[in-house]
């Protein structure tokens, strides 16, 4: 509660009474209390000065990485008198490591007033977060004391990774889909269109008969699509615990996060289907879609993930399998130290499904307990499974130019 | 520039200056000049520089402060240790600490340096009682001043160099004014409470044993520590006057230089006579050649007249031993006032001065003993009702002119909100308070009646009471009638006539003469006073 201004104070008011009584000289005494009075004083101030406040906090729902964002704070002064010199500390997670409190200093607030600000801040990191609480901090006039005091004013946001930009990208399998017989569906778009008319044939549905045409012909005529071609493109990343390397946003999951979420815009701009997987302790999968509102589904989910994880990327591969459709495209975000899920990748390759692999050189990112690098031997191992696997191999290195990465195939 | 800066730099300036010139009589004048010109250079000095700092300009600060707190306590190597010597060599050091140190300043912390060193300066100057009392209540008085003022800037400073965002109008609130203005308020508050404690502290001196409870009664003669708490010298001061009155090398003490002025001082008047007291007594198995000391004590040091003082005096004799001598010896008393001594060592004193006791023995010296006599303290004379009751009225006086400035104070405020928030009630006011004012001249606007009625009979039997402002009168009062009715917009032009109107309406008020309209426009003014402030 005493600041170092106040024991400093509190000292001198002490050496004061033992000099007053040993030299016994008035002034002495005068001066002990001057600063007794002083030292009294600014204790009762404080208590005076204790803000009885409502506190508002107004924020956006969601913001990407780098953002700067823009908080509101509405404070509402529930006292029939003015208060003076008060900080509001509010703690904003997402912000930098050394900027997650950011000081509010009141000069001065009058009775009854309300008085509404804004501070700018730069959303660090990508996460659910949640902001808050506000300390109050109130302090005598002169700063001798400080007592605090916590207002749950509680904000939730979900700040998405940042992306770069992808110019181009290895060509994606293609697979097709058959509208025929199949029942329809609402649904538009190119790969929906008419393709033409033939003879009804046991099985097809009543509604695909064209009734104009089969009176014409006097048989019963049915209508045919065009056969559809997508490309559907399947994500897998590793959230296993511990696989994080690095510090701050500098780590491999960082990296990856990033990559996943600048790869699916890239694809889903340009017509293919995504899904996500990955096996946190919580989320697990975002299957196939596209367009902007699967975007940000994947955007929710890239937000909210972290290394906590009890499946290795070899285990979440082998899952992957089953629900990877056949000539289709898979891309693996990996560490260069995973020889397992290399084996892993394998499977995909018999399936006719497209291999591209994005490696993280992790002897870059730093150390981490439990993470044991290549020996030469094994890394020229690695780089020789990789090539029988014919895939496209992106190498990552910490602080590399991404965008420069992804600039040519 | 910053101006908040620009105030900090220069006010911790007038902390180093009062800091270095209470200490003036330890350093002498020329040193003193040259350290109060060498301070205020560094801080010009230290404000220039606080953007491109010289190289290596820290490190030269660090190694010739350093230099200079070791030159001044070398002196400590010849002068006797003592709490003033101590002291004395520690504020000079100190001193030259804040002259170097001002050149240096940049950081939040080195201010703080500078304003410890110059706490300090003014503390140990203060107990060294370096100078008049006179001079120190206008140190302390400025230093306070100051210290409150660089505080509430070093707190905004703080924050703003911590990265904090200032929330407020940082160019009102932190202005010279506002700041002098809130200084001088808390300093106004904490020099009448420290009145109003002064006389409640409890002095050493002054402390008694008496709030021990009874059960413990006899317990603290007991305790090692609390018989030294009674028996120990109560004061330095005290202290060195007993140790004045003893001398261990059995010889008579020599009296100092400083003595004889002091004595000289307090009685130049009166002359010095020898009075000589024959003992009693004689032990002729005393060897004379055998004795080592005679020493004489009284039981205290200052009497008053008619009273008694116990005198004692014991022979130590070169085998350790020590003999009772008080009935032995032969006593002297040389001094301005005249004094008595029984056989039985009791002295009592006749009249006012000071006597120096000494005692022979065989040829034997004592030491000396400086007793003080003074005039028995006459009881206060009563006060009667008369003088309570005048300063029962003075506090009265008080109260209320506290009261009313208080209640100015709010309405001010009050008024000064509703301009800027609600100006048609900011308009309604200067109004009501002009119909406030016409009371004391016997006109007051009953409920009941209309605004313009109301001026009407103004204008009307106005002209009896006094003479009143017919034309700004009518336009305040179709002012009010637009603010109070219409749904016109209010600006501020419309406030800036109201309160031009009310203002020419209360000099013509106020210009009349005539009889008994002397306290009522007193009165009349102290009524519109919270809308006279109003700039």
């Amino acid at each position: 509660m005493l600041t170092s201004r106040g024991v400093s104070l509190l000292l001198a008011v002490i050496i004061l009474l033992a000099i007053a009584w040993n030299t016994d000289i008035t002034m002495v005494y005068v001066f002990f209390v001057i600063t007794f009075v002083m030292f009294a004083l600014s204790y009762f101030h404080m208590r005076f000065n204790m803000p009885d406040i409502t506190v508002q906090r107004l924020v956006q729902d969601t913001a990407f990485e780098d953002e700067m964002l823009n908080v509101r704070i509405n404070v509402q002064n529930n006292l029939s008198r003015g208060i003076y010199f008060f900080e509001l500390i509010d703690c904003f997670p997402p912000a930098q490591p050394d900027k997650k409190e950011v000081s509010l200093f009141m000069l001065d607030i009058n009775a009854k007033e309300e008085k509404r600000f804004n501070y700018t801040i730069d959303c660090y990191k990508r996460g659910v977060w949640k902001i808050g609480p506000i300390q109050v901090v109130s302090q005598d006039a002169l700063g001798f004391y400080r007592m605090r005091r916590t207002l749950d004013v509680i904000s939730y946001i979900i700040v998405y990774p940042a992306f770069f930009r992808i110019t181009a990208f290895p060509p994606l399998a293609r697979g097709s889909v058959s509208w025929m017989g199949v029942e329809t569906a609402k649904i538009s778009g190119d790969s929906h269109e008419f393709f033409g008319i033939r003879e009804y044939e046991r099985g097809d549905a009543i509604s695909r008969i064209h009734w104009p045409s089969s009176a014409r012909h006097g048989k019963l005529i049915v209508k045919q699509f065009e056969r559809n071609s997508v490309q559907e493109v399947t994500i897998v990343m590793d959230f296993k615990e511990g696989n994080d390397i690095g510090t701050g946003r500098e780590t491999t999951l960082e990296y990856s996060v990033k990559i996943a979420g600048s790869i699916a815009r890239f694809l889903m701009d340009s017509g293919a289907f995504v899904q996500i997987i990955g096996y946190t302790n919580e989320t697990m999968v975002v299957p196939f879609g596209k367009g902007e509102s699967h975007l940000y589904k994947v955007l929710e989910y890239l937000a909210g993930v972290r290394s906590n994880g009890a499946f290795t990327l070899s285990e979440t591969l082998e899952e992957a399998s089953f629900i990877a459709p056949y000539n289709s495209t898979l891309v693996t975000i990996m560490l260069d130290n995973d020889i397992d899920a290399l084996s892993s990748l394998v499977q995909f390759k018999v399936k006719g499904i497209k291999l591209i692999v994005v490696v993280l050189s992790t002897s870059t990112f730093g150390y981490a307990e439990g993470v044991e690098h290549l020996s030469t031997e094994d890394a020229n191992r690695f780089d020789e499974a990789l090539m029988g696997l014919e895939a496209y191999v992106y190498r990552i290195s910490k602080g590399d130019d991404l965008e420069k990465k992804f600039e040519a195939v | 520039m910053d101006r908040d800066y620009l105030y900090f730099h220069f006010a911790n300036l007038g902390l180093a200056l009062i800091g270095i010139l209470s200490i003036q009589k330890i350093v002498g004048p020329v040193i003193m000049a040259l350290l109060l010109l060498g301070c205020a250079g560094g801080f010009l000095f230290s404000f220039y520089v606080r953007n491109s700092r010289p190289p290596h300009i820290d490190t030269f600060i660090g190694m010739l402060s350093l230099a200079s707190v070791v030159v001044v306590l070398s002196r400590l190597y010849e002068t006797d240790i003592s709490f003033e010597s101590l002291l004395s060599v520690f504020s000079a050091a100190l001193a030259w600490l804040t002259l170097f140190q001002s050149f240096g300043l940049k950081a939040y912390r080195s201010y703080s340096l500078i304003q410890f060193i110059s706490t300090a300066l003014l503390i140990s100057s203060v107990s060294l009682a370096a100078e008049q009392e006179i001079s120190y209540v206008l140190y302390i008085t400025i230093f306070l001043f100051i210290l409150i003022f660089t505080m509430r800037l070093a707190l905004v400073r703080e924050k703003q160099s911590r990265g904090s965002l200032i929330i407020g109008d940082k160019d009102d609130v932190m202005s010279l004014w506002n700041q002098i203005k809130v200084g001088a308020i808390m300093f106004s508050i904490i020099l009448i409470l420290s009145a109003i404690v002064y006389p409640v502290v409890p002095r050493f001196n002054s402390l008694s044993m008496s709030w021990i409870p009874s059960t413990l009664l006899g317990l603290p003669e007991k305790l090692p520590i609390s018989k030294l708490f009674n028996t120990a010298d109560k004061t330095i001061k005290e202290g060195r006057s007993k140790k004045n009155q003893i001398v261990d090398d059995g010889t008579k003490k020599r009296e100092s230089r400083e003595d004889k002025i002091q004595r000289k001082g307090i009685d130049e008047r009166k002359e010095e006579t020898v009075t000589r007291f024959q003992s009693s007594d004689f032990k002729s198995d005393i060897d004379a050649f055998k004795i080592e000391a005679l020493t004489i004590k009284s039981d205290r040091v200052e009497t008053t007249i008619e009273r008694q003082v116990s005198l004692s005096a014991e022979i130590r004799l070169t085998n350790d031993s020590v003999i009772p001598a008080t009935r032995l010896v032969d006593w002297k008393a040389q001094g301005t006032a005249k004094v008595s001594i029984d056989k039985d060592g009791k002295m009592t004193a006749k009249e006012e001065g000071y006597v120096e006791i000494s005692a022979t023995y065989m040829g034997t010296f004592s030491n000396d003993l400086n007793i003080k006599i003074i005039a028995p303290n006459k009881p206060a004379k009563k006060k009667g009702p008369l003088f309570y009751f005048f300063v029962l009225l003075i506090w009265l006086i008080a109260g209320a002119l506290l009261a009313f400035s208080v209640f100015i104070s709010i309405r001010y405020k009050k008024l000064t909100d509703m301009r800027r928030d609600n100006p048609k009630e900011f308009i309604k006011e200067v109004y009501d308070s002009l119909c406030r004012g016409f009371r004391i001249y016997g006109m007051p606007r009953p409920g009941y009646m209309a605004y313009r009625e109301f001026c009407n009979i103004l204008i009307v039997e106005g002209r009896h009471a006094c003479p009143l402002p017919v034309e700004p009168v009518k336009a305040l009062t179709e002012g009010f009638m637009e603010a109070r009715f219409s749904t016109h917009e209010i600006s501020e032009e419309h406030i800036k006539n109201a309160i031009g109107l009310f203002r020419e309406a209360k000099d013509i008020i106020l210009q009349s003469e005539g009889r008994n309209l002397f306290w009522k426009n007193i009165l009349f003014r102290l009524y519109v006073l919270d809308v006279t402030l109003i700039p």
